[in-house]
């Protein structure tokens, strides 16, 4: 047993530094990540196991059920929320409105994400794939 | 790979069951608190538990506490979230293996470690189901998340590791 080893690991040593920069550079990165992603979009594609399902008109307000699927998207003020979601987290009703291409609401229970399209409005509202 | 460093088949058994028991009652008990927290925050609580036994017992039984905690998961929370947790799991593991036997990192380094790399692997699996990079949208909030609570698991399993290590040494 090395145990004498142990009762050293309970102040800090150089390589915690080695890590907190390491994790300093990892937000940062994925903060640009982040910042260069393209501008607004003007539809709300919904994806099942990565392939599109439907595409919602961001501007027109409405509410989407997906009933086959367990969650329902609601289109307001041109952004767009999971309101309700058959799966057990829940982390992607928490995840709340996005309106930018950068952001992205995943049910992984369900398999499905929403994120922002298009970069030109049309007068089409739905489009069920 | 040999499990068991102790004399006593019996002491092993019973020490990696309780292990192995707490890990997964600690995961359901944090189901508990996620509903209070942001979208896909999770304190971690079972890498107290996988930290304590790779210190104090050895890594092959951290390894496999590791795997039957996401059995757990697979059991009672359905097919993604047991692959979600096997995918966060093996890179904490590795990491924090390779932190205790390589470097001389306290245990809030080793935690945060953990923690970080258990987000990238299930931020990068959730890109997989999902197929979309952008899925890493949800990956700044879990990252600084992920050193907050690396921190407090971190600092639990240095005040437990040296209690338990001097109790099993005479397993």
């Amino acid at each position: 047993m090395k145990a004498q080893v142990s009762s050293s690991r309970r102040t800090f040593k150089p390589s915690d530094i080695v890590i907190a920069v390491i994790a300093a550079a990892l937000l940062a990165a994925v903060l640009i990540f982040r910042s260069i992603a393209e501008p607004n979009g003007s539809l709300a594609a919904v994806f099942f196991n990565g392939e599109q399902i439907a595409s919602l008109s961001l501007g027109t307000d409405g509410v989407y059920p997906f009933d086959e699927y367990g969650v329902t998207v609601e289109v307001t003020n041109r952004s767009v929320r999971v309101i309700n979601s058959d799966c057990p987290d829940k982390i992607c009703e928490k995840t709340g409105f996005i309106s930018s291409s950068a952001q992205t609401i995943v049910c992984l229970p369900n398999r499905i994400s929403v994120r922002i399209i298009g970069n030109t409005d049309s007068n089409i509202d739905v489009v069920l794939n | 790979m040999k499990l068991n460093p102790f004399k006593s088949a019996a002491g092993y058994v019973a020490i990696t069951g309780i292990m192995l028991a707490l890990a997964a009652a600690l995961t359901t008990l944090e189901s508990l608190f996620s509903a209070f927290l942001p979208a896909g925050v999770r304190i971690g609580l079972a890498n107290i538990v996988v930290l304590c036994a790779a210190e104090c017992i050895n890594a092959p039984t951290a390894l496999l506490i590791t795997l039957l905690k996401s059995v757990f998961v697979l059991l009672t929370r359905g097919f993604t979230a047991g692959v979600m947790s096997l995918c966060g799991g093996l890179p904490a593991f590795a990491v924090t293996i390779f932190m205790l036997k390589k470097t001389s990192a306290s245990y809030i380094g080793i935690s945060v470690s953990g923690a970080v790399l258990h987000i990238f692997g299930q931020l990068f699996a959730a890109c997989f189901f999902t197929g979309s990079i952008y899925t890493l949208y949800y990956a700044p909030l879990l990252l600084v998340t992920a050193v907050a609570s690396g921190f407090f698991t971190g600092a639990v399993s240095g005040r437990i590791s040296p209690l338990l290590k001097n109790r099993i040494s005479r397993l």
